[in-house]
């Protein structure tokens, strides 16, 4: 109530307005008083008129790639942050073309991997096709224990611990820019078929120090059944806007074509205490003792594509697996780098 | 008009700009998701144009994006991001020649008597007094916005728009008043 006024202050009216709780003193005056009872239905013609604007304004999905191309079209951009990627995607241009990996998910059990060797996996790890030693695990990350971690693993639920060392390659997903593609960049590729070429979904891109580590040809079948990864990766050509060309190993050069539904990813190198719990973790290494796995990279965070399309599928059923393409061999970045890309 | 939501609600944002912080791509989407809406209405209030404000909306997310450890629990969350959304708007429009309108003219003539202004108000549609809000100044459009759109109290109007209180309520009072004139000029469908 207005202490000066026997009629209710702005605060009230607006309250009454918003749909607010008034005191008992100012509902009861509103219920008597005509003069307050319209200046409130005035006001809260005047707010519905506002929601109804507020409501009626669609909104569309954050897209920070387009706001720096925003920014840069309207020269308000710095030039773009160089930043020391380490990134895990360098790999895919690494590996012997016609070969292929990919992760074959079981809750536990034995098979024949791709090179027609027996392959005995523990509960909650994948093996990976084509890369006999490999073992991987990808679900949320429930714990970080010193230096290992508890992943929840998607093949079937199971906690996995997987341990770590200074060795191990540690990287969490930033988002980046188009900006970022540039001639000579490594990238892993996911989108859609469109003209002989690729119409980029989500880019992920970086340099690695990694060595290429040939995948063995693949042949027989390992336990579960395996999909294929649609993504591809290898060296940046002729980055223009729009889009550039991806040079394989082998020489092929793919045409991608980008757009502004195209989301770019760059892994950055974390420390082990910097991983979040919560959050989507994929794990690459090789079986250590009593079921863990002993971890030659980690990499977390989701890669969500922005635009419309198909949205990549990955098997939760552990006994379904997931096959990558030609061009990333058996290097470990590279696995998981297109494992959360298919993750996401 | 009462002040903050509940608190948990409030800890609940806060906790969510602390995961954005940290980089959590799946916070800012919700983030986004919660905010994006009111906070681009209330950017198109006062830039007035679709595109400019939705470049307005991104740079703002991506403020948050950068900045949200920076946040200090001082305000509510959803004053805080529009605070920024407000400085984004300012700045990309710096160039426009903004005409600064002093409050003795925003605030119009208020009259105790219900004339045809008032009449207009009670008689209009909902549809027609969200188009008539277009056609206010951007003052107005704003103050009515932040305290009928984003459901800021009147104390946080104030303080997003740097100005006493007493001014937010002659300005929502003014407002008010233009939008009964436009609402009168244009007639009413009732």
């Amino acid at each position: 109530m207005n202490t000066g006024s026997p009629h209710l202050t702005l605060e009230n009216l607006l309250a009454e307005a918003n749909g607010e709780t008034m005191d008992d003193l100012a509902r009861a005056h509103l219920a008597s008083c005509p003069l307050c009872s319209a200046e409130a239905r005035r006001w809260g013609v005047v707010a519905a008129g506002v929601r109804h604007l507020v409501t009626a304004t669609p909104v569309s999905s954050w897209r920070p790639d387009h706001t720096v191309e925003a920014r840069r079209r309207n020269g308000l951009w710095p030039a773009p942050r160089r930043r020391a990627l380490a990134v895990a995607a360098a790999a895919c241009a690494l590996a012997a073309a016609g070969t292929t990996y990919g992760l074959a998910a079981v809750s536990s059990g034995s098979g024949t991997n791709a090179g027609g060797h027996a392959v005995t996996v523990a509960a909650g790890l994948a093996a990976v096709n084509g890369c006999s030693d490999l073992r991987a695990t990808l679900g949320t990350l429930e714990q970080v224990k010193g230096t290992s971690l508890v992943i929840r693993s998607r093949f079937g639920g199971q906690l996995v611990t997987v341990t770590t060392s200074a060795s191990t390659a540690i990287r969490q997903v930033e988002t980046g820019s188009l900006s970022d593609i540039t001639d000579g960049a490594h990238v892993l590729v996911s989108g859609t078929s469109s003209g002989g070429g690729i119409a980029a979904q989500r880019v992920s891109v970086g340099n690695s120090t990694e060595q290429p580590v040939p995948a063995q040809p693949p042949s027989g079948g390992l336990p579960g059944g395996t999909m294929q990864i649609p993504v591809t990766g290898g060296t940046v050509a002729d980055a223009h806007t729009g889009g550039f060309t991806v040079v394989t190993t082998d020489g092929t050069r793919i045409p991608v074509t980008t757009s502004a539904a195209t989301s770019v990813f760059v892994p950055a190198s974390v420390t082990v205490n910097q991983l979040r719990a919560g959050e989507l973790t994929v794990a690459v290494g090789t079986s250590g003792p009593g079921g863990t796995l002993a971890a030659k990279t980690v990499e977390q965070g989701v890669m969500p594509a922005s635009g419309p399309g198909t949205q990549l599928q990955f098997p939760v059923n552990p006994h379904s697996g997931i096959s990558g393409p030609a061009t990333h061999g058996c290097s470990v970045s590279a696995i998981a780098t297109a494992a959360l890309m298919a993750a996401s | 008009m009462n002040g903050g939501g509940p608190a948990d609600a409030e800890r609940d944002e806060a906790e969510l700009l602390r995961r954005i912080a940290q980089g959590s791509q799946r916070a800012m989407a919700e983030f986004y998701q919660r905010h994006g809406q009111v906070v681009l209405a209330q950017i198109l209030l006062v830039a007035g144009e679709r595109p400019l404000s939705e470049e307005i909306l991104q740079d703002t997310m991506l403020a948050v994006w950068r900045g949200a450890g920076s946040f200090r629990g001082e305000s509510r969350v959803r004053s805080w991001v529009i605070a920024i959304g407000r400085r984004k708007a300012r700045d990309r429009m710096r160039g426009r020649r903004l005409r600064v309108v002093d409050d003795a003219y925003l605030a119009g003539r208020p009259s105790p008597d219900p004339g045809p202004e008032v009449m207009a108000l009670e008689r209009a549609e909902v549809a027609e007094v969200a188009t008539a809000i277009r056609a206010l100044k951007p003052a107005h459009r704003e103050v009515l916005g932040l305290a009928f759109g984003a459901g800021l109290s009147l104390p946080e109007v104030a303080e997003l728009l740097e100005i006493p209180l007493g001014t937010v309520k002659s300005r929502l009072t003014g407002a008010r008043a233009a939008l009964g004139q436009v609402l009168n000029e244009r007639g009413t469908t009732r």
